[in-house]
């Protein structure tokens, strides 16, 4: 009983300190992708490539704009963001998008990475 | 009970800490790694150290399904009787929401691969291992870009279109064509070359389990069978490692249906398993896999 207490009480302490972080990292992501997707009519590259995860295996940012413009894809809206419950350093970002001039019937789950140079989005 | 877990999880957490990344690193090599047990209406066991799993009858033709690899936990509740499922995925540790990833696909595709050879083929298993077999193909398969908590729906002519008479050729359904084939026109998918009425993005297909070549297709180029993928060409013939087959390659069961012989049209097309542009075709296929008969 007192091990539930005192697991209850530290759970109540750690809380607003915990809420605080994982809603900045939600933020954080959501904010990456709306960034991108207000971006990528311009097709630039410059203004892009720092949003996105690189590395190999990955597609350059230009086949994935040049992919995303030909599919014409665009954010509808943000559903929700939240950290990933495997990696504190991974946002799911759950998104209304539309193809074609057509809402997709299911969300989009966006990947957003922390790394070195800050959150970016793994397409 | 996920939120049991989220609960117990966050108690022995005490504060923020959370997961940190938790993917596997190598699959167990080969499928003698996989331990089962039955009992009446209860198959569960382990494979290698990376997977345990169980899938039980809880109400009469109610099946619920877990399977726990490296940090996630996938469940499925399942209904056939009346094409209903609710699929889920979260973390262990806290519960939250996480995704498939790469090493995750791997991990469950050698799993599958290690539950089709180690449960009897077909209706064979029983109902509890079939459908776990069956969700395992699907968690195997499973796009990153969509979410892991799902209702799948599954009713024959509205969900699902059989297609068994297109898995056979010369009248069999397993074994060489000898030349005959029994084309279905077309397997088809939409994504940034263009849509499904793209011939680019069809392919006619000799569905059923007749040939391989290293555990791959073959495509018709000129007039020579070629191992491999063609890659957006126009209305390529194929044909081989189960075209059309619910699951990827071949699998312990053997549905043959339009959205899983889509699916295969996408990913065996130029495009990966996990690409975005072929989650459309996963999402329409999943109650396929999950709920459609076998042919055979």
């Amino acid at each position: 009983m007192t091990r539930w207490v005192l697991g209850a009480v530290g759970l109540w302490l750690a809380a607003p300190a915990c809420t605080s972080a994982v809603s900045e990292k939600a933020e954080a992501g959501e904010a990456v992708v709306r960034r991108f997707f207000q971006a990528l009519p311009s097709g630039d590259c410059a203004v892009l490539g720092p949003m996105l995860v690189e590395g190999q295996g990955l597609s350059s940012c230009e086949d994935t704009v040049k992919d995303l413009r030909e599919h014409d894809l665009h954010l509808v809206d943000i559903v929700e963001a939240k950290v990933d419950g495997r990696d504190p350093n991974a946002v799911l970002v759950r998104a209304r998008v539309s193809q074609g001039g057509k809402e997709r019937q299911e969300p989009y789950f966006f990947r957003v990475e922390r790394q070195a140079e800050g959150w970016r989005l793994r397409l | 009970m996920r939120k049991a877990l989220g609960a117990v999880a966050a108690l022995l957490l005490w504060g923020c800490g959370g997961a940190g990344t938790d993917v596997p690193s190598a699959a167990p090599g080969s499928p003698e790694g996989l331990t089962l047990s039955s009992e009446a209406g209860l198959t569960r066991g382990t494979w290698g150290q990376d997977v345990s799993f169980s899938s039980q009858e809880v109400e009469p033709g109610v099946y619920r399904l877990e399977v726990r690899t490296h940090g996630l936990t996938l469940t499925g509740l399942m209904d056939p009787a009346s094409g209903v499922s609710t699929l889920d995925g979260f973390a262990d540790q806290n519960a939250q929401d996480t995704q498939v990833l790469d090493a995750d696909r791997e991990v469950l595709a050698a799993f599958y691969q290690a539950l089709n050879q180690g449960l009897p083929a077909g209706d064979a298993a029983t109902p509890e291992a079939m459908y776990l077999r069956r969700a395992v193909g699907m968690w195997a398969q499973y796009p990153t870009s969509v979410t892991l908590k799902r209702t799948v729906m599954g009713e024959q002519g509205r969900g699902y279109t059989m297609l068994c008479s297109y898995a056979k050729c010369a009248g069999k359904n397993v074994g060489s064509c000898g030349g005959t084939y029994n084309w279905y026109s077309y397997a088809k998918h939409d994504c940034d070359k263009g849509g499904f009425d793209n011939a680019r993005n069809q392919q006619i297909a000799q569905l059923g389990d007749h040939t391989s070549c290293n555990g791959d297709e073959y495509y018709m180029n000129g007039s020579t069978w070629v191992c491999g993928e063609p890659d957006h060409w126009s209305r390529p013939k194929v044909m081989g490692n189960c075209f059309g087959r619910s699951g990827s390659g071949c699998g312990g069961d053997t549905q043959y249906t339009v959205d899983a012989t889509n699916h295969d049209g996408c990913v065996r097309n130029g495009h990966v398993l996990a690409s975005g542009w072929c989650d459309d075709q996963f999402v329409s296929a999943s109650d396929d896999e999950l709920f459609a008969p076998n042919c055979y």
